[in-house]
């Protein structure tokens, strides 16, 4: 095979036209030029990906790498299987956020077992929701209203997720603003800026971060589970 | 998208088995990795599926990761590409035909999009030579190369759908790619 010949055949490799059996030669041939030249192709045309427009992927995938991963289980192969599993888990959660819902407004409506105190002239409204980790009984439960977040954790968190702290986020119309490190246990409840435009609706995402939280002020790790916020009263 | 420099620091965290890094590392590339799982597989389960299987073997395997095999992101998409060739070859039959017809001017307006304003430097660079020596190639070889490497198509499909005989489809494609690398240069 000549030097041109050579360039060619590598070209038809990595764009994939050749058949079955040309396709398995050239995997067979172990020849270190050709190999080079397949490395250079691959480089070479790799900005044809790149100018397509990113997709992000949802949690679920993430989820399912952290156990394959961390947990050394297999990573589940069927491909219907973890969407059939998803919809359930969606329904499931679903309910839970309304119960939730529904539950807060009533301890809500009793003096004494409001969560958040709440101005009494003017009540802010207080929105609710729960951010459950899929595949694991980690899940957040979020309350908040004016300026005061509420953030109970449950359940336990993945153990492929030992070294990661989780961090909140709004997801705004301007992109996702950092709500804070929340625990993987207990409860915290603090003080977010006033002008958040927290609404019935509106998005909650949990990413894994580096200890401390994201460095740069965006998610750099895995959203692990989103949410939209109910309006509780 | 971030710095080349970045994400080969990340590949090399994640092959001492830093968790920490394939996270940061994942959240910055996949996104990149499914446009392109979704644009060849067309069907999302399909895409979310194999996303999965290429970060399993960029875990496993990203030991084999060096910077003399070119830019990192690159190197990630060679993955995610040879990937979904391979659920192509498996399931083409099963695969419902695009709803782009072969060829149509979509395809080719999609190729010439401008550059994307996330992407670093160096790859605006990288999209923008290889955008001009495509302009060389005449439209059939555009066309064909294009094909193949965003649709998965071998020189027999490819033959199919543009109702062309396999000879002149095969000399479209390495006229195409001849181009190319001259056009490139041996870089």
């Amino acid at each position: 095979m000549d030097a041109h010949e050579r360039q060619l055949l590598a070209g038809e490799y990595v764009l994939g036209t050749l058949d079955a059996a040309a396709r398995r030669e050239v995997e067979a041939a172990r020849d270190p030029e050709l190999e080079r030249e397949i490395r250079r192709w691959e480089q070479r045309l790799a900005p044809l990906a790149l100018k397509l427009a990113p997709i992000a992927p949802r949690p679920i995938v993430w989820l399912n790498l952290l156990h394959a991963t961390g947990d050394g289980f297999a990573p589940m192969r069927a491909a219907s299987q973890p969407y059939r599993w998803l919809r359930t888990w969606a329904a499931v959660a679903t309910a839970a956020s309304l119960v939730l819902g529904f539950g807060l407004y009533r301890e809500a409506s009793r003096p004494g077992l409001v969560p958040i105190v709440f101005p009494k002239r003017v009540p802010a409204p207080v929105y609710v929701t729960q951010l459950a980790v899929p595949k694991s009984t980690m899940h957040w439960t979020v309350s908040v209203s004016a300026n005061q977040l509420a953030v109970r954790a449950g359940g336990e968190a993945p153990a492929a997720a030992a070294k990661l702290d989780a961090e909140l986020w709004l997801i705004t119309a301007a992109g996702p603003v950092s709500l804070g490190v929340i625990p993987k246990a207990g409860e915290v409840r603090r003080a977010v800026a006033e002008t958040l435009p927290f609404a019935a609706g509106a998005t909650l995402a949990v990413s894994l971060e580096p200890a401390g939280g994201s460095p740069t002020g965006a998610p750099t790790g895995p959203v692990v589970t989103t949410a939209t916020l109910l309006q509780a009263s | 998208m971030t710095d080349a420099p970045d994400l080969a620091a990340l590949l090399a965290a994640t092959a001492r088995g830093d968790q920490a890094a394939f996270a940061r590392l994942y959240a910055q590339s996949s996104p990149h990795l499914l446009a392109l799982l979704v644009r060849m597989l067309k069907r999302m389960d399909w895409a979310e599926e194999a996303l999965q299987d290429c970060y399993m073997r960029i875990w496993r395997r990203s030991d084999s990761y060096q910077p003399d095999r070119g830019a990192p992101m690159a190197w990630l998409m060679t993955i995610a590409r040879y990937r979904a060739l391979d659920v192509l070859r498996a399931r083409r039959p099963e695969l419902i035909e695009a709803e782009t017809p072969a060829g149509a001017p979509s395809l080719l307006e999609r190729a010439d999009e401008g550059q994307r304003p996330d992407a670093g430097a160096v790859e605006q660079e990288e999209m923008r030579r290889l955008g001009d020596c495509m302009t060389r190639l005449s439209d059939d070889e555009r066309r064909s190369v294009l094909l193949a490497y965003y649709e998965g198509y071998t020189h027999s499909e490819m033959s199919a759908r543009l109702g062309s005989p396999l000879g002149t489809i095969k000399s479209w494609v390495r006229r195409g790619l001849q181009q190319l690398r001259d056009c490139l240069g041996t870089a």
